[in-house]
């Protein structure tokens, strides 16, 4: 999927000062849910809000009140893993939780 | 002030008059006298200075990168191997855009270990976006060291700054140089402010991925920056004369090239050999100058095309060798006249490892090419085989007969 960049300026003479910093917060590379295969589902009344997804969460993608970021889940499944009530399932993109 | 001291002396007294604050570096061959005295300059409390002694150049170089991301004016000193294990974070530096000056001592490349004069190593660095500065005397070690902090810091530029001088002919030979004012330097060069640094309230990440989409507009910036340098190395060089004194030349320095119509052009201590063979070329009726070529990097194109274009005859002296094609220096001059006149070009590699290249074997060199006795293009005037040579050829061919191998 390419990731497309907004034109900020077009001649290429007005770049001036750049250097290679990258400044973090939110979407800085762009929407990383695009690289997913598999999609974590959260099953509300297996889950025990033990937080555990939220703390192993890599990318931050999980609130404290349990709701998953799509826009910048990568899908790599460690919430579903680390879930002791299994109340993640990691699903295919394309494909419902029912398969 | 006026001391008499090493070319390394001297190079530390221009770092501690342009007051840096973090010198990084690896005190061991082929580290130089530079390091040795700036240590001892913060030991006696003449300069306020952290001095880090590390375990490598790589470190040496990453230490400065960290220095100077902290918005600390930085500085180093290096040569040959230890130019060339930090070439890695040459390219970091540049990149990233911080401002540092850090010193080279021109030793030649082993195996063959060898600490002479040779400008292979910088060559080797020429396409990291380091400026390259190229020093002939004592005296301009020193006012380009200084220099260099302004060039490098200008928000026009924001790229290091690296100041080259000979091994041993410069090095560790002695001179007589007027060191100016504290106060003098400090007009010149005000305290250094980055255009970026670490700061908490403002979180930078470094060195993360960068796409092909965002990768080219960064070397862009970088190409522009050193395009600006030119503009920024003749400005300093300028209000240096005004504010300090001292003045040799911008991005080039011409000898006598006013009535010429032939040139030599060199770097570093052979365009000083060169002055004394502009003077017996005249002697022998041939109107010849110099092009020294202070700035490689930004290489003074547009001054090539001035001084040079319309000249009969145009000899190149290289200190180094790109092999598979020509010294350096040569192809560059040559980029830079095409489609500009029609001088005959000839090129010198000589003088590598600190071999002695005299005078009068220039001037007889150029004299033969102006008698049209030399094809255009590449000659290396000093290579002979020595008795060394033959010890080695003969211990050789013994091994190979007893291997059968020739």
């Amino acid at each position: 999927m390419p990731r497309r960049r907004k034109k900020v300026e077009e001649k290429p003479e007005k770049v001036g000062f750049l250097t290679t910093l990258s400044v973090p917060r939110q979407g800085s590379v762009g929407l990383t849910g695009t690289w997913r295969t598999f999609r974590p589902v959260l099953d509300e009344k297996k889950c025990n809000k033990c937080l555990l997804c939220w703390i192993y969460c890599p990318e931050a993608c999980i609130s404290k009140d349990i709701r998953i970021d799509y826009d910048y889940c990568k899908g790599c499944g460690i919430c579903a893993e680390e879930c002791p009530a299994k109340a993640v399932v990691m699903v295919k993109e394309g494909e419902d939780e029912t398969g | 002030m006026r001391l008499v001291e090493t070319g390394n002396h001297i190079a530390a007294w221009g770092a501690r008059l342009a007051r840096a604050e973090v010198v990084s570096a690896y005190p061991i061959t082929p580290q130089t006298q530079v390091i040795e005295e700036i240590s001892r300059f913060i030991d006696e409390g003449e300069m306020e200075c952290e001095y880090i002694p590390v375990e490598s150049e790589h470190s040496a170089m990453a230490a400065m990168i960290g220095a100077a991301a902290m918005g600390v004016r930085a500085f180093s000193a290096t040569s040959s191997h230890g130019l060339a294990y930090m070439h890695e974070l040459l390219h970091w530096a540049a990149a990233i855009r911080l401002p540092m000056v850090m010193v080279n001592v021109n030793r030649a490349l082993g195996p063959g270990w060898n600490i002479w004069a040779d400008h292979q190593d910088t060559m080797a660095a020429r396409d990291t976006g380091w400026v390259q500065l190229y020093c002939a005397d004592h005296q301009e070690i020193l006012d380009t060291v200084i220099q260099a902090y302004r060039i490098s810091e200008d928000p026009r530029v924001i790229l290091p700054v690296m100041v080259c001088y000979d091994a041993f002919i410069m090095s560790h030979t002695y001179m007589q140089v007027e060191i100016p004012e504290q106060e003098e330097v400090d007009r010149f060069l005000p305290p250094f402010r980055s255009l970026w640094k670490l700061d908490l309230d403002h979180p930078f990440t470094h060195g993360s991925v960068i796409y092909p989409e965002d990768y080219e507009e960064v070397r862009f910036s970088m190409f522009q920056a050193m395009e600006n340098a030119r503009q920024v190395i003749v400005e300093a060089a300028e209000e240096y004369r005004e504010l300090v004194g001292g003045y040799h030349g911008g991005l080039v320095e011409t000898y006598r090239l006013e009535d010429a119509d032939c040139a030599l052009v060199a770097m570093g201590s052979l365009a000083s050999e060169c002055k004394v063979a502009v003077e017996a070329l005249r002697r022998r009726g041939h109107s010849c100058g110099l092009l020294r070529v202070r700035s490689f990097r930004p290489f003074p194109a547009r001054e090539m095309r001035e001084y040079l274009s319309s000249l009969r005859t145009v000899m190149v002296i290289d200190r180094d060798v790109s092999f598979g094609m020509e010294g350096a220096l040569y192809t560059e001059v040559k980029a830079a006249l095409y489609g500009h006149g029609e001088p005959s070009l000839y090129g010198l590699v000589t003088g590598l490892g600190g071999r002695d290249v005299p005078y009068d074997l220039i001037a007889e060199n150029m004299e033969a090419a102006l008698q049209g006795k030399l094809e255009p293009g590449t000659r290396w005037p000093t290579v002979r085989l020595n008795e060394h040579h033959a010890l080695i050829k003969s211990s050789l061919e013994e091994f190979w007969k007893k291997e059968g191998i020739r």
